[in-house]
């Protein structure tokens, strides 16, 4: 029974659960402060939002267990939205458009892959390179509005904003695919090493795991994740313009952070990011009914932000207490411990280039 | 030499100095790391005129005592007393100036900079006076290189020893010694001997720690044992013998009982390696039969960690591999582990355990198709492996599900050995199998070697403690300069296998002098990459410019280029902010929201130049600029969180209250403010001149100054500088808040230019201030970087922009443009620093 619970405590711990508390907890108090956005219509609001944040944050997610951040979402979703607008005019096929923005997607993340990845450039400034390049040539291509109606096709918008049981049909492919990502995340092999490679790459590497196809399948899956969330997000707004990404830079790794992900990189919790997503909506969502405006909306989300991300890294380091240190104001995480943990052997000089 | 340091020597023996104060006392400290304790209320004390060693095993707590008495480390609880004056959360500074200097094993230099600067760094640290001639201390402890050399280029040898002269340069009133002759070799381990008699005789006490007994014997005064964090007892020169101090360090009787096997008597040889070269060894032609244990010794650094990595592919120019007759025809890892062959490395952290996962997670992530089928990995066949597997071999641990971090060092090396068992290979080779590993634990981990080979495995053993290797192998390959240099077969004992390393051809570290001297392209690379980049930017303007100037006739005159230089100054005061922070390894991303706050901020409190609105304006901005730079440095140094994480949540925060503030545009911004800075000479408006002298002098503090110095410093290496006394967190602090200042300054004059109040208007600039500071030679990782360059790259940026509207390029072409020069210039800078790296 005790080691049941022993068990329990490790399989999962606070830092995945604290933005479950946090969903909880914002959900009572909405409930009794602005119990309208409750009401159906306000649900498939939330849900449907919610769905295209959970897409792309899971693919943040998948940037970020590798150690990397992705600045370039922004980017990437308003690529695939704007190919499904560009192409999307009236009499055209769906599916091949469709495809065709996924492909646009995975093939950008995968340039992002090759620098960060095979060239070991920084991934801070490669998605930032990358987020000017797309964002400068798809403005340069099809202009601000994608095309001359600047309409996403009517097929797609009837489909994006179909509902089932006021769950809004983005939340439900979020949640497919959130069942599916978690279940290759822990019970393939690929799946599990790809939390392994975050934590230490070396290690992986000398273990004979195959990091270039692991990260490969990575980088791949994150763009189509953003891909899938870009033609989402385009067939909910009808309209959408170049600015569509702008809220998902800042969004997806407030989400991922509040999942208690370590962005030293090493294992993320699915279930979790998703918890993450329906929090930050429902607490935009709550705020703009309460009777904000953007900015103290925007506000919030910063503090989200810096409260996620302080409470996880204390929970870390709450055993060392707070001390300042000279070890965060480093980019290379991982391997070099706080001085005076002794290292069993000699140091090692070869790093790895990440 | 030999002369003089015999009469030192004499002089010495005769008159010990003697006094009963003590110089360094430690009292009752305990100390605790994430699942070890590492000292247990221990009692150490030094005093003045005397040696007083510290013996212990790896992993015994010696070097933490030492940390703790050098400020690096704080104790959980005891006192340290520094010349009868308590010392307990000082840092390493206090420590430095109450007269306590360390020499670290793992040095506390800054491998990137020269000789002379680091002694210089030393002596800014502690705010005494640079020596004028600071190559005279070199004289005086006849140390075999120039001030000039950068220390990157000297052997270990010649770091250490520059290392512990450092240190005694200072005469300090206690002297900390950790492991100071690990890298020597016998003829420099006997000057630094003199040296630290000759310190001894002018009166500092000093403290020994090492596990070499022999020299402890010739030089030290007392002798302390610490085991498991404990201290075992104290004794004096003549009140010990070597085989007691062993056992007290040991905790067992010396007779460590190694399991009994049989000779194999396969005789099929399952790894054959022929002429294996790589960086450091070769060639070398090796084989390992089914059945048995092969050592490898040898002293340290003579090429057995490479050697061990290059039969996994790792860093291996040629040679042949052969498994079971089956030759390996790719080199990397992977081919290898598909081949059979295991590699297990002794550096946990580092090579072989993933830390924050779970004990049956590290255990199983590589166990291949026992997992399941298809790349499955099914979690009852999981947990039942993981059952297995921690019965077979004691492996101890409250859950499956524990992170391996909280296990004992002896824990987690059993469960990296009990990984190959799962998996059956042919060849298993193991690095370091005991290091930090106790007692008990090692008798575990030589039964799990002895039971591979008992199921045929052959397995390969690289160890640096001969008496493992000698009760453990059927037979011993002894390396010596990366090549085999003899093979010990049979029963065998420690004493022969150091022997023949110690005869075969002295030790590691032959010449300790400059001993790889870099290439004139190296030198090159590293003396003037910011010269290089400044001179490339240079180029670059110009060509553009030429061009443009063929292409528009607009382009030569002067409102356009006075114009062009006005553009520029946002984007060149915030680039110069920017690099100042990164000079010391920091990062900032939210300067375009801190930009468009000031915009905001003036739109309210600056609508005319007059002294009202000014006496407004100037404390609202100076007060910004704090906030945002203070809550970034608040939520980076005190609550330890990711840079770019911190920052891009400042960026939301501040981006939050600029459109809380200025919902829509509006409010006028003073149109004096922009007419009284483009005044100037020429079409050169006067705040650019104010620009580039404020980059030249950042340029100059940059390579001139104790504190130009001391941020570079802080960039390489922040442990370091750390080390030596210089206040990492709050120069690191105090550059975001500079970089922070230098937005508010750029956005002043944006202000300047939008001249209403945008709540956006910034946001475009985070890609470009980056781009400029790599475009001038920065890098991530701190240390190097360029002011004159960063500001030559936002001028090169606002050139793009000046000209596309001229040659009639799309607006939205800038971004791309933007991007790609960004992606150009780190990567060139990036193939660079590999060259660098690579040859250094």
């Amino acid at each position: 029974m005790t080691s049941l619970v022993t068990d329990l405590k490790y399989r999962f711990p606070a830092r995945y659960l604290a933005c479950w508390g946090a969903l909880v907890l914002l959900a009572v108090i909405v409930a009794i402060v602005v119990p309208v956005t409750f009401n159906p219509n306000g649900i498939k609001v939330v849900t449907s939002l919610a769905g295209v944040l959970a897409l792309a944050s899971m693919g943040q997610m998948l940037i970020v267990m590798l150690g990397a951040i992705d600045l370039s979402v922004p980017a990437i979703i308003m690529a695939s939205a704007g190919i499904v607008v560009h192409f999307g005019t009236p009499g055209a096929s769906l599916p091949p458009i469709v495809l065709l923005a996924l492909a646009v997607a995975v093939v950008i993340s995968l340039g992002n892959w090759v620098f960060i990845t095979r060239l070991g450039l920084n991934s801070i400034i490669t998605t930032l390179a990358t987020l000017g390049i797309v964002t400068g040539a798809m403005a340069w291509w099809t202009g601000v509005s994608f095309s001359l109606t600047g309409r996403a096709p009517e097929a797609l918008q009837t489909l994006a904003n179909r509902s089932v049981l006021n769950l809004s049909a983005s939340f439900l492919v979020a949640l497919v695919v959130a069942g599916l990502l978690a279940l290759v995340l822990s019970r393939t092999r690929g799946g599990r090493q790809l939390a392994a490679i975050g934590t230490n790459r070396r290690a992986a590497r000398f273990q004979g795991v195959r990091v270039v196809r692991i990260e490969f399948t990575a980088f791949a899956a994150a763009g189509l994740l953003y891909g899938i969330a870009g033609v989402l997000v385009a067939g909910i707004v009808g309209s959408p313009d170049t600015s569509i990404g702008a809220p998902y830079q800042l969004a997806t790794i407030t989400a991922v952070a509040i999942a208690g992900t370590a962005f030293s990189g090493g294992p993320a919790s699915v279930a979790s990011v998703v918890g993450a997503c329906v929090f930050l909506q429902l607490l935009d969502q709550a705020l703009t009914i309460h009777g904000l405006a953007a900015g103290p909306r925007v506000v919030a989300q910063g503090v989200a932000l810096v409260v996620a991300i302080s409470a996880i890294t204390l929970g870390q380091y709450a055993l060392s207490g707070l001390r300042w240190s000279t070890r965060s104001f480093r980019q290379v995480a991982g391997s070099d411990q706080l001085e005076g943990l002794e290292s069993s052997t000699q140091p090692a000089k070869m790093k790895e280039t990440r | 030499m030999d002369g003089t340091s015999n009469v030192v020597l004499n002089e010495t023996d005769a008159a010990p100095y003697r006094s009963d104060e003590t110089a360094v006392l430690l009292t009752g400290i305990s100390k605790t790391f994430p699942g070890v304790k590492a000292l247990d209320n221990v009692t150490f004390d030094c005093r003045p005129g005397e040696v007083h060693a510290l013996v212990g095993e790896n992993g015994s707590g010696k070097s933490t005592l030492i940390k703790i008495a050098a400020g690096v480390l704080t104790p959980d609880a005891g006192e340290v007393y520094i010349a009868e004056k308590p010392f307990s959360r000082g840092g390493t500074r206090e420590a430095r100036r109450l007269g306590l200097m360390t020499a670290y094993q793992d040095t506390s230099l800054v491998a990137e900079l020269t000789v002379a600067d680091n002694l210089a760094l030393s002596f800014d640290a502690i705010g005494q006076p640079r020596p004028m001639d600071l190559s005279e201390i070199l004289d005086r402890y006849e140390l075999p290189f120039k001030t000039t050399d950068s220390v990157s280029a000297l052997g270990p040898g010649a770091r250490q020893l520059l290392e512990v002269a450092r240190a005694m340069c200072h005469e300090p009133r206690v002297l900390l010694l950790d492991e100071p002759t690990a890298a020597l070799d016998m003829h420099l381990a006997a000057h630094l001997e003199e040296l630290i008699k000759q310190a001894r005789s002018a009166g500092t006490a000093i403290v020994y720690v090492s596990h070499r007994l022999e020299e402890v014997r010739r030089i030290a005064d007392r002798l302390s044992v610490i085991r498991d964090g404990v201290l075992q007892g104290t004794y004096t020169s003549d009140g010990w013998n070597v085989d007691d101090i062993v056992e007290l360090m040991v905790g067992a009787p010396t007779e460590l009982e190694f399991p009994s096997r049989q000779r194999p008597s396969s005789e099929t040889e399952r790894l054959v390696v022929r002429d294996l070269t790589g960086p450091g060894y070769g060639p070398i032609s090796l084989s390992v039969r089914a059945r048995e244990i092969v050592g490898l010794a040898g002293a340290e650094g003579n090429g057995q960690r490479a050697l061990l990595r290059g039969l996994i592919g790792m860093g291996r120019t040629g040679g042949d591999i052969e498994v079971d007759a089956k030759r390996i025809t790719r080199r990397n890892p992977v081919a290898a582990t598909t081949a059979g062959i295991s590699f297990q490395s002794g550096d946990r952290a580092a090579e072989s355990v993933y830390l924050p996962l779970s004990v049956m997670d590290n255990l199983t992530l590589h166990a291949g198709s026992a997992g399941g089928p298809f790349g499955l990995a099914v979690f009852g066949r999981l947990r039942a492996m993981f059952r297995r597997s921690a019965k077979q071999f004691g492996i101890v641990t409250a859950s499956p599900f524990q992170p391996i971090s909280a296990l004992s060092g002896g824990n987690q090396q059993k469960v990296v050995l009990a990984r190959p068992a799962l998996r059956q290979p042919k060849v298993l080779v193991v690095d370091e199998p005991t290091q930090g590993v106790d007692a008990k634990a090692r008798m575990d981990i030589y039964r799990m070697l002895a039971d591979a080979a008992e199921d045929g495995t052959a397995v390969l053993v690289n160890s640096s403690d001969s008496s493992e290797l000698a009760g453990l192998c059927d037979r011993v390959y002894v390396m010596s300069r990366g090549k085999v240099t003899r093979e010990i077969v049979g029963p065998t004992s420690e004493n022969e296998i150091v022997r023949s390393f110690v005869s075969a051809a002295g030790l590691a570290e032959q010449s300790t002098a400059a001993s790889n001297h870099p290439s004139a392209l190296t030198r090159l690379l590293s003396r003037g990459s910011s010269q290089i980049s400044i001179l490339v930017l240079l180029l670059l303007c110009t060509l553009l410019a030429i061009y443009t100037g063929t292409q528009s006739p607009v382009f030569w005159t002067g409102p356009n280029l006075a114009n062009l230089l006005l553009l520029s100054l946002p984007l060149a005061f915030v680039a110069l902010g920017q690099q100042f922070t990164m000079l010391t390894g920091g990062l900032d991303i939210s300067v375009g929201a801190t930009m468009s706050l000031t915009v905001v901020l003036l739109s309210l409190t600056l609508p005319d130049v007059s002294q009202g609105s000014l006496a407004l304006a100037i404390p609202v901005l100076i007060l910004g600029g704090l906030a945002v730079g203070g809550f970034n440095a608040f939520l980076i140094g005190v609550l330890k969180v990711n840079p770019i994480v911190a920052t891009i949540a400042t960026t939301g925060i501040i981006q939050g209250i600029a459109i809380i503030l200025r919902p829509e545009p509006g409010g006028l911004i003073a149109p004096d403010l922009g007419e009284s800075f483009s005044w100037g000479v020429g079409f050169i408006p006067f705040p650019f001149l104010v620009l580039i002298a404020i980059a030249v002098a950042l340029e100059l503090w940059m390579y001139r100054s104790h504190g130009g110095l001391a941020h570079r410093a802080i960039g390489f290496d922040p442990q370091a500088s750390n080390r030596v006394g210089r206040r990492v967190a709050l120069i690191c602090s105090m550059g975001l808040v500079v970089c922070a200042f230098g937005a508010v300054v750029a956005g002043v004059f944006l202000a300047s230019l939008t001249g209403i109040g945008t709540n956006d208007v910034g946001l475009g600039y985070a890609l470009p201030c980056f781009t400029a500071v790599f475009l001038g030679g920065a890098v991530l990782s701190g240390g190097r970087g360029s002011f004159v360059g960063a500001v030559l790259g936002a001028i090169f940026l606002s050139l793009i922009d000046n000209v596309t509207p001229l040659l009639n390029l799309p607006d939205a072409a800038k971004q791309t443009l933007y991007g790609l020069v960004l992606f150009v210039a780190v990567g060139i800078y990036a193939a660079a620093e590999r060259v660098r790296a690579g040859r250094s």
